[in-house]
Order: structure tokens, then C-alpha cells, then sequence
């Protein structure tokens, strides 16, 4: 697997019409290569921290108006130099900018690399970055759900067939590199032609089902986590004026309800709040069981752990696992718990304390939370740009497995034509799981009476 | 009765001899016990070193100082070139050897090599330092720390390393049709006793086969009739300290078997050791016997099979292809169907020969014993097969023994690397594997093939072997004026024009397809007074031919180098990383990769586990570089936590390991 080294991107925002969208960009030496790095038309961005707006010509008399933000490292989010495109969010612009960039050598960022990225350049620390990479795991299963998808959509058939035909034409090229020829009396390296023309054929139909990612699906996702009746419900319709049923007994909430809010102060911002039923404490009613094992299965980028300030709390009960957190105190209008014990525990993890009534503290949850977010945003849309990595996986297993076709025909030699086909492999190995020297070796002694 | 020494290597074939020479050459007292000191380094199976990815270990060994290379130059009566027409990186050299001189060569450098004592005797148990009374850490720890071997008869020969290379031997059974009896070599006892020591160690240990086909009387088989297959006119030699060979060469000859070679072997299946159920050990798929052969590729009407004479002057023929256990007479039937040899005699019939191994993941890659200080293990009782895998392991344990000796149990390692060598690929590979057919090298194994020519195996490992003691001044010598040769020739190449061609250089006529340093002399006649031999030539060639891809692979080296270099302590668990997937956490448990490089090439590693792993380890490192400081550190997320990540972390772990390891070491030692 390759690690660090070269410049990535990644869409940072969900893509919809009528949103900007920003693509994010880190690379150790990203502002000194912006000249080969960014394409023609694009303002010179400079050393220093700073915004450029400026006009770009997409096509002939068509210019759009474009910002540049220029966050040199290590003061960046990445620690690495960081360029943020932000754009209006149309998505051939978009798709057209992004394989700009692979052109240039860029490639999208892997599921935890921005995290990755900033962890090892100590700008998040270890709890942080535990918690990011936790969250891409089970991103994971995401991916691997809308990968299933994808795949679903007449994408597995032609990648597995580019695989096996790859994998054939490795084999029969190794066995004649691995063993004399008196050994293998049955190799047959002038039937490359037709397994490298079968890869081709696959590659090609799988350029063309590609199935781009569904719009929305970027929308970061806070999850209301908390005992019964710690005031999530209240907290949620007071945000996005949804109507939900609050009652003061405790497990009144048994169906999830999801709702976009626009957080006030922060403009362009959109993000579904999941309220659900309460964790903890005695279920009053069989259905919370089911409800609460639903709720589990969904998606949460960040929690919002809410806890009712009222009471007294001498220790912190579980924390929610599996994304960040912010400690949300809620009901600050009453009457304050002791709550120093609790608070103690917290040693300055991020808190908020707010009322759903006057609205208090609100604005400052809205600020905290936008922070949270940015610090994985790169890595929640690399999460799920699965549409994005098969295009990149795509291309580069064609340019190899065209470097090797041609090689083959040269009359290169075979060490140089075997190493296109490996880099070809290697490039949709995501997809198809890794083909492994053993694997190799299995399949070539499967087929060929070898060796003395 | 006990004598001292600071390393005892048991066994004296390709691993024992390498393991022994390294010790010695470093400088410390060595030992080499045998069953046999007159069968040191014996040829057991095909008389001849090298072949495809094999010849690249051999020459790699002898760029290391070993002593493989000298040997095959000295015994060698067929030299070859595999694979030239294939591409350069995976040329391989192979040689044909004089079977008897080959293993009077190795007694006679083994006599002659200072601080090296062959000693002739059965190791039958191993030697444990005294515990300390007292205290009982120190009685933990002695209990562990290996001290030597008993021989038969009670002779001790105490050592605070011992490299054990058993090979067939370790309760060896020799099977000849319905024949078996116990034995590591035919007409050669096995060792039986040793088996029970490592089991009592609780090392899991498992059985493998191999076998060997008979060998054939020269004077009863019509070679006049048969297709010849003489070596390359002129032939290059293994050793980078070898200026000449000396003929004379001999031809090996080609044969085949028929349909009635299958249909006898067919009707005697049930005969057969394998097939009759009374073989347990599975045996290589790349090295299939004539049973095997005739049984998975039933449609193939025939199999070559080589003759290649075991010297000028033996008499015998190796019958290479036809490896087999069935019993004598239906050898003799069988031989006389392939033509040619309607009327050859066999001298000794082939046979089969299963043994004990040890399940190589419970080694380190210095392939010490992760549990046991200072008991190595190399050759085919860590689960390879091959001279020249035996003699790579050999070599590395033998100089790693001394190198503990040396500088004690918190030395620096030495391996290579997987993009240094093939031998780095090797023990890189068995250390992390459980493998259930012997382990065998393939170019194809090695991720950087291009980087890894045997011609460049001097340049790429005599620096790192000079830098530790294990070569003389004469290898370092002879690569310096190598050096100079070659960056002087290829500054001419890149500076001087192509006559006739204007705007080019030199070098635009080496890069074209086809192109080999002989058509390059006779077009650049002045080169010939370059002081370049024809391997320097060959070299300079591959350099310039697949620069673009060497610089894709070195650029892709440089990217990993860090994980390859951050080591996973001993004491790390893993069940201790947040997230890990089951699959993941088991085989990090079971096969316990010393680096975060060596477990993101597990098959059950995703990059996603990779980075938790990774995350896991700095926390570690850092919490393990606080504690003697600071007593519970508690909730608190200080400072530390934040510049953990900033600190040369690579450099940290070693460090850390080492004052752990290098504390209970001198309390031994004392």
C-alpha cells in the first residue's frame, strides 16, 4: 500500500445545485508546485494565508467566479499546504476540475488521509484522530454498502473480468519468468494478446457504468446521543421547528426523525440532525428496543451528548462511541445540578452549555460543531466518493495496462511488461481485493506442469 | 566435560556452513557440529546451484561474504545464464556442479577458516544458562536464555547463541516404495532426539516432504542419441572475488518420458508413499514428482527430463525430472522407458524423505526465536527448501549469533531489506507465513524485482555487510574500483555525442529495444578501452534500459520506508487497538509482524486497520516513553500527547526496546 508522500483532494462539501462547493486540497509542497498543480486560468496563489476571488474562464465565454483560499502549512488544517477551490456546485464543472487535477498528478485522498495527515503533523491529537479513524471504519461499511451499490449497477462484472484477465496474463508471463523454459513446455506467451485485449474490453465498459455518487449523501450527519428525557426532542424541534412529540416521561421518542438545519451565523451550512430514542436508563416500552437497535445502524458524524444541567452529575456516565463529540448541557434555563464532578472528568473536551428555550448558547454549539466537522470533513467526503476513487482506479488501471499492451508489442521485455500489468492490479485491487504472490503462484501451478 | 564457544551451529549443509563461515568471519568462536564432518556441504539432491530468483540469492550470499559463490566458481563444470531473452532484471545465473568437489571445497575452507571448530557428534539436547538463586526474575529469564548443546555421549558445548540447521535430518524418514526407515540422507542417520527438545520448547512444528530421483550409471545411457544442452561458451562466475573459471565444461542431455513411462506409473500408484497414504508432509507444487506429474496433468503425453552429470568423472547422472518414492524395481522399469536409456542402470534409486519443521512465525526476522534469546533457526527447518534459501537464512542467523555475541541481546539486526535483496524478501515472507509446502524463492515474490539483479548484488549489499565486519578488505576493495568503473562509464555515456546522430548522446543508443552491450562495443568501438568487464557492461545496460522504472520503484521505496521502519515492540497488544476487525486482530496476533510495513502486506490487513494500527503504536510509544517519569498521567490530555506525533517516533522504538532487552542481558551475562 502506498503511504504519504504526494498531494490529494477531495470534495469537502455535499453536492447539490445552488450550494458552492469546496474541494480541499493538502500536499507537504502543494504552494510550490501550484503553477503544475492547478489548471490554467487559475491566480498564482502565493506563500501567505489569504482569499482570492477571481474569474475563470470554464469555456468560451462562460466564466465563473471562483475563490481560492491559500492556507500555507504547518499553521493549516493538514499541517501540510492546504488550497480550498470553492466553486459554484455544478457538477460537470466539478467532475471536470477534480480529473483536471488527477491529470496533474493529485489523487483523491483515501478513507482517514486528511486525519492521517494532520495527526502526523500534530496538528489533531491522538484522541482526535482515534475517534476520526474509528468513524472512517465504520464509514467503511458505508462505502462498502454504496460500493455494493455501484458494484450492483453493472460495475462488478466488467472489474472482476478485468481482474481475472489480468491476473491470467500476470500468471503466464511469471511462469515464463519463474521457470526455464525447459521446465514449462506449455507456455504460451503469444496468447498474451487475447487475455490484455479481454482486460481492455472490461475496463472500458467499466469506464462507462460508472455510477457517480447520489447528491445529499455528503450532508454531515449529528446524532442527539443521551439518557431518556435529557431534552434531545425539545432541543430538535426547537432547531428545525419539526414537530415532535416531547412529553416530560422519559422514552417518549421511539421513531428516529432526521431534519436539515441551517445553522444561524454560519451561512451555506446544512446539516441533518438525528434525533432518536434515548440511550440508557429503563426502557418503558418494548418498542424502544427495536427503535434503539435501528438507530444504531444509521450514519452519525458527530454527536451532540446531551445532558440535563439540572441535575447533578458527580462522575461523566459512557460517552457515545464511533464519532466525536461535543457535551451539550442542556436546560440551562433552570435552575443548575452540581455539576462540577462531571465537568472535572471533562479536562476541556468540548462542551456547550445551551437552552432550547431562549435559545442561549446555541450559536456557540453551532460554532464548535462547525469545527469539529471541518476537521474531518475531507476525510467523510473521501469516505464516500466512491463514484470518485473507481474513476481514479479506473484510469490508472487503463494507463498501465495500455504501458504494457504497447510494451508487448514492442517486444519489450517481459520483467517490464509483467510490472505494467502489477501496477495495473494494484490500481483496482480496492475493488477486487489484492491479488497476492501466493494467489499468483496458486493460479500459475493450477495451470502449468512446472518445474523438475 | 564442557567446552565454550560464543556460537554452536548444529548441521553442516548450505545453512549450517554459511550460518558457521559468518560467525567466524566476525570474529568470534564458533563451533559446527555434524552428524558427519567428511558430508559437509554436501550436494543431497541436484547437483547444482542457482537458477531463476535462486542464482540472485547465491550471488547476494556471496556479496554478503559467504561462501556459496566460491564454492559453485570452484566445483562448477557447466556454467549458464537463465532467462536472457526474458529481460534483465530477471537473469539468473546457474551452474552445474562436480558434486564431490563441491563438498571437499566447503570441508577444505571450513578447516582453514580461523576461529571456526568442526566438531562431529549428534546434538541431542539443548543447554540452559544457570538460574540465579535469589531472584526470581533471574530465574525467568536464565530459564530461557539458551546455553549451548548437549551431543550424545555428554559432551557440552556451551554457547550463549546456537543456530540450529537441521534440514532433512530432524527426524527424518526415508521412504522407497513400501520401504521406509529413518534417516536425513540415504545411507545417513537422522537426528531424532533434537525434535523432542524443540517440542518441549512449545514451538509448533509441522512435517514436509521432498524427494529426489535416481541416479543413473553414465556408461549404461545412449547419450549419443539424445539432445545436448552444453553451458554458455562463456561462462560468468557466482563470486564477485572470481576474475576466471577453469574448464573443463561438460554438457547436461535431454530426455523425456513416454506413454508408457505414465502407464507404469500409473499401474503402480498404489505403490507410492504419497498416494498410499503413508507420507504426511505435503511436498512442493514446484517441484512435482513423477507421480504428481502423471497424476494432476493426466493429458500431458510427456515431461522432459534433464541428465546432468554429477562431474567429468563420477560416472552418475542426475536424472532431473523424475523425482519419485516408488520402489526400486519399478524405478529401474520406469528409467528404461525413456529413450535412451533402454538399457541404464541406476545406482541409487530415488526416494523421498519427510521431516520436522518449525512453524516459521514464531521467528524474528534476524530469525532468532522470539521466545528463546539466542536460539536461531535457519534452513529447511524453517519450512524452506532450496541450497541457496538455506544458505540466504544461514548467513543471516550465523552473522546475527555473532553479532549478539558482540555486541549483546540489544543488538542492531542485520537483514536486508525486501528492496535491498531477495534474501530480505525471504526471511520477510517465512517470518509472517505459515507455510504448508516448502518455501521456495520467485522473482515474482519480490515487489522490486527490477532493483534486485543479481549483477548489482555487490553494489546493493557489500556496503551494508562492510559496515557490520562480515567482508574483508578485498570484497570492499574490488567494489570501490567497481564504482568508479561504472560512474565513470556512465558520466561518459551521459555527456559524450552518438557519432553520426547529432543531438545525441551515448546513452539514446544503449536505450534502444534490443540493444546489449556486445552490439554497443561494436558500434562505440572506443568503449572497449572503458576498463569494463562484460558484466560491468551487461549492468550498465539494465541501469540505463529500465532507469524509468527503477525510479517509479525506488520513488514508491522512499514512501514506505517509514512503516518499514517502525517496529512493533514485543510487548505490544493488539487487542489493545480500537476498531481492528476480528480477521485483522487474529492474524496480527498469530503471525505478530515486527513492522507496521511487514503487517499492511498481510492479506487480512485493510489500509483502514493499517492507520488504526499506526495510531496505536505512537500512542504506545508515547505512553511507554512517559511512564518512568510521570505516575499516572491520568485523564489529563497534556501537551505530550500533542508532540508525540512530531518526535522521530522510528528512532524512539528501538531505543525503547533496547533498554528493556539491554538491562535483563547484562544481569545474564554476568
Amino acid at each position: 500500500m502506498q503511504t504519504g508522500g504526494g498531494a490529494i483532494y477531495a470534495l469537502a462539501t455535499p453536492p447539490g445545485p445552488g450550494e458552492r462547493a469546496v474541494l480541499r486540497l493538502s500536499g507537504p509542497r502543494l504552494l510550490e508546485e501550484a503553477r503544475s498543480i492547478l489548471p490554467p486560468g487559475f491566480p498564482e496563489p502565493g506563500r501567505e494565508r489569504r482569499a482570492l476571488d477571481f474569474a475563470w474562464a470554464w469555456r468560451p465565454g462562460l466564466a465563473l467566479e471562483l475563490r481560492l483560499l491559500v492556507f500555507p502549512g504547518p499553521g493549516s488544517a493538514t499541517g501540510e499546504d492546504v488550497l480550498e477551490i470553492h466553486l459554484p456546485s455544478v457538477a460537470p464543472v466539478l467532475g471536470e476540475l477534480q480529473e483536471a487535477l488527477r491529470a496533474r498528478g493529485l489523487r483523491p485522498a483515501r478513507p482517514g488521509e486528511f486525519t492521517r495527515r494532520a495527526f502526523l503533523h500534530g496538528v489533531v491529537d491522538l484522541a482526535q484522530a482515534e475517534a476520526v479513524l474509528a468513524l472512517v471504519h465504520s464509514r467503511q461499511e458505508e462505502e462498502a454498502r454504496q460500493a455494493a451499490a455501484v458494484l450492483g449497477g453493472g460495475l462488478r462484472e466488467p472489474l472482476e473480468e478485468a481482474r481475472e484477465a489480468l491476473a491470467d496474463a500476470l500468471a503466464e508471463l511469471e511462469a515464463g519468468l519463474d521457470f526455464e523454459e525447459g521446465d514449462a513446455q506449455d507456455l504460451r506467451p503469444a496468447e498474451l494478446r487475447p487475455w490484455l485485449e479481454r482486460a481492455r474490453s472490461a475496463l472500458e465498459t467499466a469506464a462507462l457504468r460508472r455510477v457517480r455518487p447520489q447528491p445529499g449523501a455528503l450532508l454531515p450527519r449529528i446524532g442527539l446521543y443521551g439518557e431518556p428525557n435529557a431534552g434531545k426532542s425539545t432541543l430538535f424541534r426547537a432547531l428545525t421547528g419539526e414537530g415532535v412529540l416531547v412529553d416530560p416521561r422519559a422514552g417518549t421518542t421511539r421513531d428516529r426523525l432526521e431534519a436539515v438545519w441551517e445553522p444561524p451565523g454560519l451561512p451555506g451550512r446544512r446539516w441533518i440532525l438525528a434525533d432518536g430514542p434515548g440511550r440508557g436508563g429503563a426502557a418503558v416500552d418494548p418498542r424502544d428496543g427495536a427503535a434503539r437497535r435501528r438507530a444504531r445502524r444509521d450514519r452519525v458524524d458527530l454527536w451532540w451528548w446531551c445532558l440535563d444541567a439540572g441535575r447533578s452529575w458527580e462522575r461523566l456516565p459512557d460517552a457515545p462511541a464511533g464519532a466525536p463529540w461535543i457535551l451539550v448541557w442542556t436546560k440551562a434555563d433552570r435552575p443548575r445540578g452540581a455539576l462540577a464532578g462531571a465537568r472535572a472528568e471533562l479536562g476541556g473536551r468540548p462542551e456547550a452549555v445551551v437552552s432550547a428555550h431562549t435559545g442561549a448558547g446555541l450559536e456557540d454549539l453551532a460554532r464548535q460543531t462547525a469545527r469539529l466537522l471541518d476537521a474531518g470533513a475531507g476525510d467523510r467526503a473521501a469516505g464516500l466518493a466512491v463514484g470518485e476513487h473507481c474513476a481514479a482506479s479506473l484510469e490508472a488501471a487503463r494507463r498501465h495496462l495500455e504501458a504494457g499492451r504497447s510494451a508487448w508489442r514492442a517486444g519489450a521485455p517481459w520483467d517490464l511488461v509483467a510490472e505494467e500489468l502489477r501496477s495495473a492490479l494494484h490500481a483496482l485491487e480496492a475493488w477486487t481485493g489484492r491479488l497476492t504472490p501466493e494467489d499468483l503462484l496458486d493460479r500459475l501451478f493450477q495451470r502449468f506442469c512446472i518445474g523438475k | 566435560m564442557s567446552e565454550r564457544f560464543e556460537v554452536v551451529v548444529v548441521g553442516g549443509g548450505h545453512a549450517g556452513l554459511e550460518a558457521a563461515a559468518a560467525a567466524a568471519r566476525l570474529g568470534v568462536p564458533t563451533a559446527l557440529v555434524s552428524l558427519d564432518p567428511g558430508a559437509l556441504g554436501r550436494m543431497s539432491c541436484n547437483p547444482a546451484i542457482g537458477g531463476i530468483g535462486k542464482g540472485q540469492l547465491a550471488r547476494e550470499v556471496d556479496a554478503l561474504g559467504g561462501w556459496m559463490g566460491l564454492l559453485a566458481d570452484e566445483a562448477g563444470i557447466q556454467f549458464r545464464m537463465l532467462n536472457t531473452r526474458k529481460g534483465r532484471a530477471v537473469r539468473s545465473p546457474r551452474a552445474q556442479c562436480h558434486r564431490l568437489r563441491y563438498e571437499r571445497a566447503a570441508q577444505r575452507r571450513a578447516a582453514d577458516q580461523a576461529r571456526l571448530t568442526v566438531i562431529g557428534g549428534e546434538a541431542v539436547d539443548l543447554l540452559w544458562r544457570a538460574p540465579r538463586p535469589g531472584d526470581p526474575e533471574a530465574v525467568r529469564r536464565a530459564g530461557r536464555a539458551v546455553d549451548g548443546v548437549l551431543l550424545a555421549g555428554g559432551r557440552e558445548l556451551r554457547a550463549g547463541q546456537v543456530v540450529l540447521t537441521t534440514g532433512t535430518f530432524l527426524e527424518g524418514v526415508l521412504h522407497t516404495g513400501e520401504e521406509q526407515q529413518p534417516g536425513g540422507r540415504i545411507g545417513e542417520a537422522g537426528a531424532r532426539r533434537l525434535g523432542d527438545a524443540l517440542r518441549a520448547l512449545g514451538l509448533p512444528t509441522g512435517r514436509l516432504k521432498t524427494g529426489t530421483p535416481p541416479r543413473l550409471a553414465t556408461a549404461s545411457v545412449d547419450l549419443a542419441s539424445l539432445e545436448e544442452q552444453p553451458g554458455d561458451p562463456e561462462p560468468q562466475p557466482f563470486s564477485f572475488l572470481t576474475d576466471r573459471l577453469h574448464g573443463p565444461w561438460i554438457s547436461c542431455w535431454q530426455t523425456w518420458t513416454t506413454e508408457e513411462t505414465h502407464a507404469l506409473v500409473r499401474a503402480n500408484l498404489h505403490r507410492a508413499p504419497m498416494y498410499a497414504g503413508r507420507i504426511q508432509g505435503r511436498g512442493p507444487r514446484y517441484c512435482p514428482s513423477l507421480e504428481d506429474k502423471v497424476v494432476r496433468f493426466a493429458d500431458r503425453p510427456r515431461h522432459l527430463v534433464f541428465l546432468e552429470p554429477e562431474g567429468h568423472d563420477s560416472g552418475l547422472l542426475y536424472a532431473n525430472g523424475i523425482s519419485t518414492s516408488l520402489p526400486a524395481d519399478i524405478q529401474e522399469r520406469l528409467v528404461r522407458t525413456l529413450p535412451g536409456c533402454e538399457r541404464a542402470e541406476i545406482v541409487q534409486p530415488g526416494y523421498a524423505v519427510e521431516y520436522t519443521f518449525v512453524r516459521p512465525r514464531v521467528l524474528r526476522r534476524s530469525l532468532e526465536l522470539r521466545d528463546w534469546p539466542g536460539l536461531f533457526l535457519a534452513g529447511q527447518i524453517c519450512g524452506t527448501s532450496g541450497y541457496e534459501e538455506a544458505a540466504a537464512q544461514g548467513l543471516i542467523a550465523g552473522a546475527n549469533a555473532a553479532l549478539r555475541a558482540l555486541e549483546g541481546a540489544d543488538w542492531e539486526p542485520f537483514v536486508p531489506g525486501r528492496e535491498e535483496a531477495y534474501i530480505g524478501v525471504l526471511v520477510d515472507d517465512l517470518v509472517v507465513s505459515d507455510p504448508d509446502e516448502p518455501y521456495r524463492m520467485f522473482t515474482s515474490r519480490a515487489e522490486h524485482r527490477l532493483l534486485l539483479r543479481h549483477d548489482n548484488a555487490d553494489l546493493r549489499l557489500t556496503p551494508l555487510a562492510a559496515q557490520r565486519g562480515l567482508v574483508g578488505g578485498e570484497r570492499v576493495r574490488r567494489l570501490e574500483a567497481r564504482r568508479r568503473r561504472l560512474g565513470e562509464a556512465r558520466r561518459r555515456l551521459r555527456e559524450q555525442p552518438l557519432p553520426g546522430e547529432a543531438g545525441r548522446r551515448l546513452e539514446d543508443l544503449l536505450r534502444r529495444p534490443g540493444m546489449d552491450w556486445e552490439a554497443f562495443l561494436e558500434r562505440i568501438p572506443e568503449a572497449r578501452g572503458w576498463g569494463l568487464s562484460r558484466a560491468d557492461g551487461e549492468g550498465l545496460v539494465a541501469d540505463v534500459q529500465y532507469e524509468g522504472y527503477v525510479r517509479r520503484q525506488e520513488a514508491w521505496v522512499a514512501r514506505s520506508r517509514e512503516r518499514e521502519a517502525r517496529r512493533i515492540p514485543d510487548t505490544f497488544d493488539f487487542r489493545a487497538v480500537p476498531g481492528l476487525r476480528h480477521e485483522a486482530r487474529e492474524a496480527l496476533e498469530r503471525l505478530r509482524p515486527e513492522t507496521l510495513g511487514a503487517a499492511g502486506r498481510l492479506a487480512a490487513i485493510s489500509p483502514a486497520d493499517l492507520g488504526l494500527l499506526e495510531i496505536a503504536l505512537r500512542r504506545h510509544e508515547g505512553a511507554s516513553r512517559e511512564e518512568p517519569e510521570e505516575q499516572g498521567r491520568g485523564e489529563e490530555v497534556g501537551e505530550d500527547d500533542l508532540q508525540a506525533p512530531c518526535q522521530p517516533a522510528a528512532a524512539a522504538a528501538p531505543a525503547e526496546e533496547r533498554a528493556q532487552n539491554g538491562g535483563g542481558d547484562s544481569h545474564l551475562r554476568g
